[in-house]
């Protein structure tokens, strides 16, 4: 096997472009930085109201064709209606596409998508549990020993545990965010290639949801923000987050929907220069990634 | 037959907690050594080393005393991750409270821990913090090697009760009282407790709106999004302790699931759970003696409407059951 000396630059990582709402995929194949995508990631990750239907997966298969892109397709966490509903798409997609990645962003979703040999599995960056918080690097590590400074830094998918796991489950790569502390560039891992998201990082997510709470007038408060039926709202608006200096980190924050993000701020190339030589692709997302549902 | 699950941080209170009718305990643990080498940044789970047992021999003396009450102990080692070099630390630990300090099974969240406890064999429950929103995902954590799980803190009873009609056979835990989370424990990839600034959620955040579509304004759209962020605030209050950890009567305040232990029971859960490792030791005997009766009396044959009135009753700040700010399962009351 060919092993790159450690001196060698490492490749230039592929450039894949995150897109949630089909009428985006026209544009997801323009050059970003110099740079021409030749993946897209369709879907999203974080709301099970907002997973594609058969129609807009069939218009994002075509739409990808047609300029030239690779395509993965990206899935929520979902409770257990939603579930079925997303294991009769893959079932489709298995005969449609054999071969497509699908990026699981629920354990459930990776177990069945490991079964079905037609698909690829990936394990999104939902199942990445790597701490992110934006606040530890003014808050915390400062005061912190260099060893626990490393194990806050360091991914958990390097270990041999992993592995296993990896190939229990057929995992043939894995997502990661980049985190405002930075990695431990030994601690990524080694059985799997690592795609990485930028701008914006993962920060807290969950079924409730203060948009949805929007549309929900007069509903106790108890009631008004619980997981359940919204009119879309993160399609139309996002939330930029302060807080007075002591409490906050240096990154900016924005809420869409039911997920919080930090955006890491700088050019694509800025960005890249700090991406490990374990990073063999960039998930580049032009807007906040929360698109998607019905409507798009 | 219901089992109240409790917290535990001393010792000292295992016969406090099963005189109040707690049939498990489960706690967490900061050896020294670890404390050493991390200091107080890496934690071994998910709550902080001041709602843990300080140490190794505490451990051993709180899992004995639970035997000899007649109750298990969990070890809750469920931090959302650990590092590659920190997982086989955490499994050797893991394998030896369970093998000599008489710990019954430990509670993990980590799919690369569970993979290493699963080949030692070492007996684990599936955290929240895992996030099992499915019953596919419960088979992935069975797969590994877990015997139990305990489900996420946002699924409605009916969510819960499909989860479990599509499951084979396997135990599940579900939270009743306290903590509830602005986000999902496992998708909140902040830590509780950093510096001066607190839980991530719990931020007094000034919120700025950005419009997607700038064209777009609609009539009283600002007012709507203040008020939204204003009820918003409310609820986040009440998910904490409603601004005082006890009501009048001295019951503790807190995200509430009593009203919903009967459809709970129905759905298959037999085991309930208190959340809270890091509330005084009043507030959780309080807490057990609670949950303690209302699924007592659920055993001796109360129907769901009379469980609901029974609950209500015990607490007695009926408006706040009426605003159900403070349910973890809205809707069920």
């Amino acid at each position: 096997m060919h092993r790159a000396g450690l001196n060698a630059p490492a490749p230039e990582p592929e450039l894949a472009v995150m897109i949630a709402d089909v009428s985006a995929l026209d544009a997801a194949h323009e050059p970003l930085a110099g740079r021409s995508p030749g993946r897209v990631h369709f879907g999203n990750e974080f709301c099970e109201r907002l997973l594609f239907t058969e129609p807009q997966l069939e218009r994002a298969l075509t739409k990808a064709e047609v300029h030239g892109l690779e395509l993965s397709v990206v899935l929520p966490y979902v409770t257990e209606r939603t579930y079925h509903r997303a294991t009769r798409l893959l079932r489709h997609l298995a005969q449609a596409r054999p071969g497509t990645e699908i990026v699981c962003n629920d354990w459930g979703l990776l177990r069945f998508v490991s079964g079905l040999e037609a698909l690829t599995p990936v394990m999104g960056r939902a199942l990445n549990r790597t701490l992110v918080d934006p606040r530890v690097p003014e808050h915390l590590a400062p005061d912190l020993s260099p060893e626990a400074l490393a194990a806050l830094r360091g991914e958990a998918l390097g270990s041999a545990a992993f592995s296993s796991f990896f190939q229990r489950y057929r995992v043939r790569r894995v997502e990661a965010d980049l985190s405002p502390l930075g990695h431990e560039p030994e601690s990524w891992p080694h059985a799997v290639p690592v795609s990485l998201h930028l701008p914006y990082t993962f920060v807290a997510s969950g079924r409730v949801c203060l948009f949805a709470g929007l549309g929900r007038v007069g509903v106790p408060p108890g009631r008004r923000f619980a997981p359940g039926p919204c009119r879309y709202e993160c399609s139309r608006y996002e939330l930029e987050l302060g807080a007075p200096p002591g409490l906050a980190g240096r990154l900016p924050l924005v809420q869409r929907g039911n997920t919080v993000f930090a955006r890491h701020d700088g050019s694509l190339d800025a960005l890249l220069a700090r991406v490990g030589r374990r990073v063999d692709r960039v998930i580049w997302s032009p807007t906040v990634p929360m698109g998607g549902g019905p409507a798009c | 037959m219901l089992r109240v699950l409790a917290p535990v941080v001393h010792p000292d209170e295992v016969p406090m907690l099963a005189g109040a009718g707690a049939a498990e305990l489960y706690g967490g643990v900061q050896p020294r050594a670890w404390a050493q080498r991390y200091s107080r940044a890496a934690w071994l789970s998910r709550r902080g080393p001041g709602a843990s047992l300080p140490d190794l021999s505490a451990l051993e003396l709180t899992a004995k005393r639970a035997r000899a009450a007649g109750l298990g102990f969990n070890l809750a080692l469920n931090a959302s991750h650990y590092a590659a070099g920190q997982l086989a630390e955490v499994a050797n630990l893991a394998e030896h409270v369970v093998s000599r300090l008489g710990v019954s099974a430990v509670i993990v969240a980590d799919v690369g821990l569970m993979t290493e406890l699963g080949r030692r064999s070492v007996p684990f429950v599936a955290s929240t913090v895992a996030v099992a929103h499915n019953a596919e995902a419960l088979r992935l954590f069975r797969d590994l090697g877990a015997v139990r799980a305990v489900l996420p803190r946002h699924l409605h009873l009916f969510e819960i009760e499909a989860m479990v009609r599509a499951s084979e056979p396997m135990e599940l835990e579900a939270f009743v009282l306290f903590d509830n989370c602005a986000f999902e424990e496992g998708l909140c990839r902040t830590k509780h407790e950093v510096a001066e600034t607190g839980a991530f959620c719990q931020t007094p955040w000034r919120y700025e709106l950005r419009r997607l579509d700038p064209k777009a304004e609609s009539d009283g759209e600002a007012a709507r999004w203040t008020e939204t962020i204003d009820a918003y605030r409310e609820w986040l209050r009440w998910t904490d302790a409603c601004g005082s950890a006890f009501s009048a009567e001295k019951l503790p305040n807190g995200a509430c699931g009593l009203c919903a232990i009967h459809g709970l029971r129905e759905a298959g859960i037999r085991t309930v759970k208190l959340a809270g490792r890091q509330g005084s030791a009043y507030r959780r005997l309080r807490g057990v003696q609670m949950v303690a009766r209302i699924a007592a009396a659920i055993e001796a044959g109360a129907s769901a409407s009379e469980s609901a009135t029974l609950s209500r009753a015990l607490r007695n700040t009926p408006e706040l059951c009426d605003s159900v700010s403070m349910c973890y399962y809205p809707g069920s009351g």
